[in-house]
């Protein structure tokens, strides 16, 4: 590909992307914390929105051209050690490494930190890759895909899976409507449980 | 990656002959790199557009951890960041590699890494004070 032509596509779709994280407000730390606090739902129903569309655009994709897919190899060790730290990490920096980049779009400062103490670890990593590829990033079963475990084509499939979270999706947001996430503030802080009205109070006991 | 790769480079003259940096210093990156840009932009229109404005650091650190100033919030999200990418380098995907296109494509592995995620979030979070 053209550098040019690169660049262009690249800017273009990030800009997609960061108005999509500032639109759904799940760039913000609040909507991320108080997701893992699982005190509101914000942050699942735009990661299964996001899921839900990339199934029914990848089942098309697939389905009616053939295009090729991309998964990434099951290894276990390094999905779940990887996973693990990923997610502490999600929860101290507020962010996850692609929102990471809407906060300091969106002004946030200490956005800066995160992203420098990311560089540093992918840093880390790149040293400490030769020491951990025997023991925690090989072996496993390979590219494993769950139509290829059913026997069944990924488009049925695909789609099977995303009518489902569709149901999930719509009973997250019957239980909690998506202007009770975002807070007052509109920062994806819903207002702490003493001020809450005794709806919201019995949705986040109920949850929790 | 290619910008940590281009940093640590510029510390260490050895490193291109590492597979790990070198895989990622001289593909056809500039996609990657643009599109980070891409989102910083992206978030930077959309706020500026709906008129709203963002204080320093978000009121939730207050409320989670009692810190309402950078220079007490900077050193917290640098480990954040830095355990962040660590995890998502060994787990070969972050929330979106994973998450939206592992998951989206029927991946296992990547069901595997975002259940771990969730996990680890989710008992850090719990740790914190109820937002």
């Amino acid at each position: 590909m053209n550098v040019l032509v690169a660049i262009c596509l690249g800017l273009a779709m990030g800009a997609v992307f960061g108005i999509a994280l500032e639109k759904s407000r799940v760039f913000e730390p609040g909507a991320i914390v108080s997701q893992m606090q699982l005190r509101t739902f914000l942050m699942l129903k735009i990661f299964l929105t996001a899921v839900i569309t990339g199934l029914v655009v990848l089942a098309v994709l697939q389905g009616i051209w053939g295009v090729k897919m991309y998964p990434k190899a099951l290894i276990w060790q390094a999905d779940i050690v990887g996973g693990l730290l990923l997610g502490v990490g999600i929860s101290i920096a507020g962010a996850c490494p692609g929102t990471v980049l809407a906060q300091i779009g969106a002004g946030y400062r200490d956005a800066w930190f995160t992203v420098a103490g990311g560089i540093f670890g992918a840093m880390t990593f790149g040293y400490l890759e030769p020491t951990l590829r025997p023991f925690l990033l090989s072996g496993g079963p390979g590219k494993l895909t769950l139509d290829q475990l059913a026997f069944v084509p990924f488009w049925v499939l695909a789609l099977a899976v995303a009518t489902v979270l569709v149901g999930v999706l719509v009973a997250l947001e019957r239980s909690q409507p998506w202007r009770e996430n975002v807070g007052p503030d509109v920062d994806g802080l819903a207002a702490p449980a003493s001020q809450r009205s005794d709806a919201s109070i019995k949705l986040s006991t109920g949850s929790a | 990656m290619t910008i940590a790769a281009h940093m640590a480079a510029l510390a260490d003259a050895s490193i291109g002959k590492m597979d790990y940096f070198a895989k990622h210093m001289y593909g056809a990156k500039n996609l990657w790199v643009a599109m980070v840009i891409g989102i910083v932009l992206g978030a930077f229109v959309s706020m500026k557009a709906s008129g709203a404005d963002r204080q320093i650091i978000s009121p939730v650190w207050k409320r989670a951890v009692n810190l309402d100033t950078l220079s007490g919030r900077a050193p917290m999200a640098f480990a954040g960041g830095f355990i962040m990418v660590l995890g998502a380098r060994i787990a070969d995907g972050c929330t979106t590699g994973h998450g939206i296109s592992g998951v989206a494509q029927l991946a296992v592995g990547s069901m595997v890494a975002v259940a771990a995620m969730f996990v680890g979030a989710i008992a850090t979070a719990l740790m914190m004070k109820r937002v």
